[in-house]
């Protein structure tokens, strides 16, 4: 009994006690932290590995994938190679897989700050911008072309690019992680193939032709989930596949006008809430999607029961076909253009990354007692070496030089051990950590299946470009920032909670003005307001 | 004054006491008084690198952010009706338990009862949470129950109406077996003389029960009670974080999940520590008033 008082003592008085440990923390913290380097003597070339008995610690959040492989991601051939490679040692801070947005906040809050820090600024109240102002980050303004020559020229000489690491006042914060033009799609609508062609269905384009699909599947296939969907842990995917064709997003995006505008509260809206609402009264939806995560729908999957959804080139195509090439080599995929209303019309909106990764890229912290080393240590990504390293990994492990270019080896294309393509990646690339300069080959080589490469092919095929709010590229001003506090939560959560209920049938859309009413009671005006404020400043950048 | 020279003669008196007494001052200055000083940020517009005293003062501004949101009602409500069900069900479960088990002569059947039902308590909340969700779902045990029944098949955590009920049943499954050691300790403690005395006299196991055996736990069972509502606001976010989806907010949501949403994933601090401060002064009010009326009725009392 003490154990559970204890506990929920705790929790209530969580924010009390945690305040306690910042106050702890900031006391001891010293004013006199300098920000700008020491004048050192001038660029030479840097040597690699270099000479230094620096110490770096770097935050970075743990690759789920190879979590049961490996309890540190220093622990990862990859990074025992890096610090071979560059002479530094890492100690690497990992918040626990899921947990990565609190345990950021956190370590902000105690100040007790890393030297590296890896993930998206954006998620810091008012941006990178803000995190400069309260002294989290460091300008790298001098830094980058001293030290870290290499990003710099990737940066300067890009224009767009430099646009979009750069603040509204013209510093540079980070160093990017960058996605090339074939990276920058990679999830979509699959059907099973294999089912299509059963039932000599063509692969669906418009709305009209996927409705009867799902209900084709539903009566032939018995599939009693026709489309499933992962809504547990990524409910604003489905939105991003079939919002696009009634010409509308889910939450902020860019209008026609260049207005930013929040989906979930125009008209367009509804009409994809009306046709959602008929699915999934007619059972064409998995009737439990808000409860659905990836496991669970792998599971229906597996079952049969589900014959259309939305998932990755790597995570889903890849790893099914694998999955199944010897236990049911009829099953098949084959990724859908993102739906329309009429035929041949572009699709409004989709999944398309930008050139800039934001939650890979890294920036130094204030409190760096090494400014110098890191950042000579972060251009390494940024060199022809780090990129082929990064990229491809340990030549002769897992790649080979074939006429100079590198080619990945068996050892990834089909692994010994049984791991997954993504495992491979994780434990001998610098996938989903370090910012990388992602080469194209990379990807080529990795999509093994011609139903990757198709499905990247058509899912690319969006106006996502012009219409996405990048969240991760615009800063807000201090006032924005208390607006966006104040709003923020309770529009968001109106809008989750009415979208399933609308779907559902428990609230009629006949009360749709009501619930637009409701939206705009909840603050979304200023919202958007805030929004296209920062975004008009980013496009005058 | 005269305190004070009290106290300096007392200390040169038990010295040896205070020492033994000064870890546990030590460990509660610490952890319990010293970080109540960073509670202020309540009342500040906290900035991390700013430090407590250099974030610019608010007044009471975060407090009115939260009466004045549109869902401050719903998960107030939402808050104190889990609590309250918690209470009503939950508190005299492991009570319940531990009365039958104290009747149950039979040794090995009683330890292996006991182990059984508290096993729940030593997993983790997550693990909990999937098997909450595998026998909830519309596959799931329960539903196989209710099909076999005749009963129509329903996703329990889907639908609002279910989330209390399985939110307070999965709690008392979880606590019930490592709640009722307290009170089987409070029960080995009745004189057998007592029971042998009640037999003499013609009184049957359900009357040694009820003039013996309860009034015997009594005081544990109020002061277990006290303490329980001392924390009526406190329910804690974890397990409803798991459970939870946009469609069964409208009854899973409460203080601790919003304030876990909007302070800590949107990094305001300072409303936290604002809502943290607001739910510790009305569980401290219930506490005083259970711990009087407690002391009225029973003559039993915290203090």
């Amino acid at each position: 009994m003490s154990k559970t008082m204890k506990r929920v003592l705790m929790t209530t008085l969580t924010a009390v006690l945690a305040t306690g440990v910042m106050a702890g923390c900031s006391q001891k913290e010293n004013p006199a932290g300098s920000s700008s380097p020491s004048p050192l003597a001038s660029t030479a070339e840097t040597k690699y590995p270099l000479q230094t008995n620096a110490k770096l610690k770097v935050f970075m959040g743990a690759n789920k994938d190879i979590a049961q492989l490996v309890s540190n991601m220093g622990e990862t051939p990859f990074m025992k190679e890096l610090e071979k490679r560059t002479g530094v040692k890492l100690e690497f801070i990992h918040p626990t897989v899921g947990a990565e947005k609190d345990f950021f906040n956190t370590l902000i809050a105690s100040g007790d700050l890393p030297d590296i820090f890896i993930g998206n600024m954006g998620d810091y109240p008012g941006g990178a911008s803000a995190a400069e102002k309260d002294g989290v980050i460091l300008s790298l303004n001098d830094i980058l072309p001293k030290y870290a020559p290499n990003a710099w020229n990737l940066i300067s000489k890009d224009k767009e690019m430099d646009k979009m690491v750069k603040t509204d006042t013209g510093k540079y914060l980070m160093f990017p992680s960058v996605r090339s033009e074939l990276g920058k799609v990679f999830a979509g609508p699959l059907l099973r193939a294999d089912w299509l062609k059963e039932l000599n269905l063509p692969v669906p384009e418009t709305i009209d032709e996927w409705y009867t699909v799902l209900k084709t599947f539903k009566e032939k296939k018995g599939a009693t989930a026709a489309f499933g969907y992962e809504g547990k842990s990524t409910p604003a995917l489905l939105r991003d596949v079939f919002l696009g064709a009634y010409k509308t997003d889910y939450a902020f995006y860019v209008d026609d006008k260049g207005k930013v505008q929040f989906g979930a509260a125009t008209q367009e809206y509804k009409s994809f809430l009306t046709t959602f609402h008929k699915w999934y009264e007619e059972g064409l939806i998995d009737k439990d999607f808000p409860l659905t995560d990836a496991n669970k729908l792998k599971s229906l999957i597996d079952q049969n029961k589900t014959g259309a959804f939305i998932g990755q080139s790597g995570g889903y195509i890849r790893s099914l076909l694998d999955k199944y090439k010897t236990s049911n080599p009829t099953f098949d995929l084959v990724g859908a253009k993102y739906p329309v209303l009429k035929k041949g019309d572009t699709p409004f909106s989709g999944q398309k990354d930008q050139k800039f990764n934001a939650p890979f890229s890294a920036v130094i912290t204030a409190k760096s007692k090494n400014v110098e080393i890191a950042a000579k240590f972060l251009d390494y990504f940024f060199t022809p070496e780090g990129i082929q390293f990064s990229n491809f990994g340990i030549e002769n492990t897992t790649y080979k030089l074939e006429n100079g270019k590198p080619k990945f080896t068996e050892f990834v294309t089909s692994n010994p051990n049984k791991w997954t393509s993504t495992q491979v990646q994780a434990m001998y690339s610098s996938f989903n950590g370090f910012p990388a300069v992602e080469l194209p080959e990379k990807i080529e080589q990795l999509n093994i299946y011609k139903q990757q490469t198709e499905a990247l092919k058509v899912w690319a095929q969006t106006d996502a470009d012009k219409h996405a709010f990048r969240d991760s590229v615009i800063s807000h001003t201090e006032e924005e920032s208390k607006i966006v506090a104040k709003y923020n939560e309770d529009v968001y959560k109106y809008a989750e909670q009415m979208f399933t209920k609308f779907v559902f049938g428990s609230e009629s859309l006949d009360n749709y003005q009501k619930y637009l009413d409701q939206l705009k009671a909840l603050g979304v005006d200023q919202l958007i307001k805030a929004k296209q404020d920062a975004y008009d400043r980013y496009m005058k950048r | 004054m005269r305190f004070l020279s009290r106290l300096a003669k007392d200390l040169k008196k038990y010295r040896v006491y205070y020492m033994l007494a000064l870890p546990a001052i030590i460990y509660y200055f610490i952890f319990s008084y010293k970080p109540m000083y960073g509670a202020i940020i309540a009342f500040k517009d906290f900035k991390p690198m700013k430090g407590i005293w250099g974030s610019p003062w608010v007044g009471l501004e975060h407090f009115q952010t939260l009466f004045h949101s549109a869902f401050f009602w719903d998960i107030l409500l939402n808050t104190l009706k889990i609590s309250l069900y918690s209470i009503l069900f939950g508190f005299p479960a492991p009570i319940i338990l531990a009365l039958l088990l104290n009747e149950v002569r039979h040794t090995f059947v009683k330890r292996t009862v006991q182990s059984l039902t508290y096993i729940p308590h030593f997993i983790s909340l997550v693990v909990i949470c999937g098997l909450i969700k595998a026998f909830s779902g519309s596959d799931g045990l329960i539903n196989d129950l209710i099909a076999w029944f005749g009963g129509e098949r329903v996703s329990m955590l889907l639908w609002p109406e279910y989330f209390r009920t399985l939110y307070v049943s999965s709690g008392i499954w979880q606590e019930v077996g490592w709640g009722s050691i307290i009170y089987i300790a409070a029960l080995a403690a009745i004189d057998v003389e007592q029971y042998e005395a009640a037999r003499i006299d013609g009184a049957g196991r359900f009357k040694q029960l009820l003039h013996i055996t309860l009034p015997g736990i009594k005081t544990t069972i109020i002061i277990m009670l006290i303490l329980r509502l001392g924390h009526v606001m406190g329910v804690g976010y974890e397990k409803i974080i798991l459970l939870y989806n946009p469609n069964t907010y409208s009854t899973a949501d409460v203080i601790s999940t919003y304030v876990y949403r909007k302070g800590v994933l949107e990094f305001n601090y300072s409303f936290s520590a604002a809502v943290g401060i607001f739910n510790s002064v009305i569980d401290f009010t219930i506490l005083i008033l259970a711990n009087r009326l407690a002391k009225r009725w029973n003559e039993t009392s915290l203090w």
